[in-house]
């Protein structure tokens, strides 16, 4: 929620510095959130925000002045905010200037979204709000369509060097582009666009009855010319993806622009990616942090990632041998960031002595939505506890929410992050493209997953408390 | 000609070139370092913060670096600062001058007490 609140408090800086540094700032906010917490803290971060964001503003403005008075034949095409006076403005006038600007941005968004329209305030939100609603590994690996292959599931985990293959692909292919150079769209182009957005959702949205509600609105809307104020690209993606959300109430479709070329062909992982990929595991140990056996005999596994069974099944099996005498098993999974499904059934086999059935919001079940029993397995009758932060994500997110589903483990630490759902990326044209879930897993926990919300831990504290209250609680429960 | 803005440098600037002077940082790590080294005075803001990156990075003094080998996965997504040799030669022009005022302040001695 504070978060949200901050993404759009951060709207109030200059579209340029929030395209540059948007998710920086945003992830600033997270780290300072996380630590700063209490009454006291939060309050000096809010107030630190805010005296921030008013301080940054008086600063540039007066950087503006001088720019203006040094520029007098500057060229501004459209409109601008030079100041003309020789005297800076005082700040009483400035702060009242601030609230009616804000009392009236707050009327305005209001009006809109009373209104339902498909119209776009540009204000790229969508990275900030929500970023997960497409997943960068998931859209700037491939096109045409865009695989959610290996090279994806490489991404979630956060091999060292691979992230940053992720990141430039997501910001070449995803980023908002510069507004110089900006192209705009006639009514041909974005009719081309329309008619690539509904053939690519009746052949890919896994509901044909709800692919057939967005063709008809989209159609409609055409019909009704409701599209012809959004000439920006950025814009066009933004009212299309709102349309389409609207006749599907489906939040992972989303229309995307590009200000460079999209890449033509799909992007699979090049043998020598995969190469790199397996020695950066190794060279990582798995993601596999800390293996150890804590006082009174409770076994703790630190493990980021789920890294796939292909590579790291042994470090896996042996982490797990080296604790199957323990009395108590803690899982920390405070700073991993998903991996494999396969992985994830594995470690959840030694929970159970008997087979027991997995969920996996991205696939339909399979063989492997099945744990399997282990021989020679200690572990199945031992109380378990698994760590989690706001950081938990993704297949991590799957092990938490299948084992609390299955009241097998205790849940110790921060509601997760929320991210259950994939797409797929699909190529339009050189500059748009469109992300689609695939399909739709059946829950056999309750009709919902954990996308958007999170798990909630069945103890809540801080993660970084989250170790020793649970040593606590598992020495208590050995003790009785 | 316009006046660089970061001419005279300003505290934050220079507070960032210190931070990042014996290791690369990533933003949060500056901010962290910046409120150790002040004693938690300062503690910048994300505008301050990321402009002044930004202009610093402009200027040449500071470059955006891959995050070091070891670094948490977690991390790997953030950017990385490194102060480069213009950097460092602003930081201790600073610093000198920042000695010079306090050699004077000593001379006409505005401070009190024997830890100066």
């Amino acid at each position: 929620m504070s978060e949200k609140l901050y993404a759009i408090l951060f709207l109030l800086y200059p579209r340029h510095f929030r395209e540059q540094y948007g998710e920086e700032v945003m992830q600033l906010f997270r780290d300072r959130s996380r630590d700063e917490v209490g009454l006291l803290l939060g309050s000096r971060l809010w107030i630190d925000l805010l005296c921030d964001l008013v301080a940054w503003h008086i600063r540039h403005l007066c950087s503006t002045r001088v720019v203006a008075a040094s520029s007098p034949r500057i060229s501004v095409v459209g409109p601008n905010f030079l100041i003309p006076d020789h005297r800076a403005p005082r700040i009483p006038c400035m702060l009242l200037a601030a609230v009616f600007s804000g009392a009236m941005f707050g009327v305005v968004a209001f009006a809109f979204r009373q209104h339902g329209t498909n119209q776009s305030f540009g204000l790229g939100l969508t990275t900030l709000v929500s970023p997960t609603l497409v997943q960068p590994s998931e859209i700037g690996a491939a096109s045409t369509p865009l695989r959610q292959s290996a090279f994806s599931k490489v991404g979630r985990i956060g091999v060292p060097g691979h992230s940053a293959v992720r990141q430039q692909l997501s910001s070449r292919a995803l980023g908002p582009g510069p507004v110089v150079g900006q192209r705009y769209l006639d009514s041909t182009e974005r009719q081309k666009i329309i008619q690539a957005v509904i053939r690519a959702v009746k052949a890919h949205y896994y509901d044909r009855k709800v692919a057939q509600q967005i063709a008809d609105e989209l159609h409609v809307s055409q019909k009704n010319s409701r599209f012809e104020q959004a000439v920006t690209g950025p814009g066009f993606a933004m009212a299309l993806t709102n349309q389409i959300r609207h006749a599907s109430h489906e939040k992972h479709l989303e229309v995307v622009y590009s200000s460079e070329v999209l890449p033509n062909g799909p992007r699979e992982p090049t043998p020598g990616m995969l190469v790199r990929m397996r020695e950066d595991l190794e060279q990582n140990n798995c993601t596999f942090e800390q293996v150890k056996i804590l006082p009174h005999n409770i076994g703790y596994f630190k493990l980021n990632g789920f890294p796939p069974l292909s590579i790291c099944r042994s470090k896996a099996v042996a982490a797990m041998a080296s604790l199957n005498t323990v009395d108590a098993l803690i899982f920390d999974l405070r700073d991993n960031r998903g991996g494999s499904g396969e992985m994830v059934s594995l470690l959840a086999g030694y929970l159970f002595d008997h087979p027991e059935f997995l969920f996996d919001p991205r696939s339909n079940p399979t063989l492997q939505s099945w744990t399997q029993p282990i021989p020679g397995n200690r572990l199945a009758d031992k109380p378990t506890y698994v760590l989690t932060s706001n950081l938990t994500i993704s297949a991590a997110e799957q092990f938490v929410y299948d084992l609390k589903a299955l009241k097998r483990v205790t849940v110790v630490g921060e509601t997760t992050h929320g991210s259950a759902h994939a797409a797929i990326f699909y190529r339009l044209d050189d500059h748009f493209g469109i992300a689609i879930p695939r399909l739709r897993a059946i829950n056999p926990f309750s009709n919902e997953d954990w996308e958007g919300t999170g798990i909630t831990p069945d103890v809540k504290t801080n993660a970084s408390d989250a170790l020793l209250r649970t040593e606590n609680l598992a020495k208590r429960k050995l003790q009785k | 000609m316009p006046k660089s803005k970061l001419d005279p440098l300003p505290a934050a600037a220079f507070q960032i070139l210190l931070s990042i002077s014996d290791e690369d940082r990533h933003g949060y790590g500056i901010m962290r370092q910046v409120a150790e080294q002040t004693a938690g005075r300062t503690r910048l803001g994300p505008g301050t913060l990321y402009s002044t990156i930004q202009n610093l990075l402009e200027a040449g003094f500071i470059e955006e670096v891959p995050p070091p080998k070891g670094t948490k996965p977690i991390d790997e997504r953030r950017r990385y600062y490194r102060l480069t040799s213009a950097g460092r030669r602003i930081a201790r022009s600073e610093s000198e001058r920042l000695a010079d005022l306090l050699r004077v302040a000593r001379q006409k001695k505005i401070f009190r007490g024997e830890y100066v």
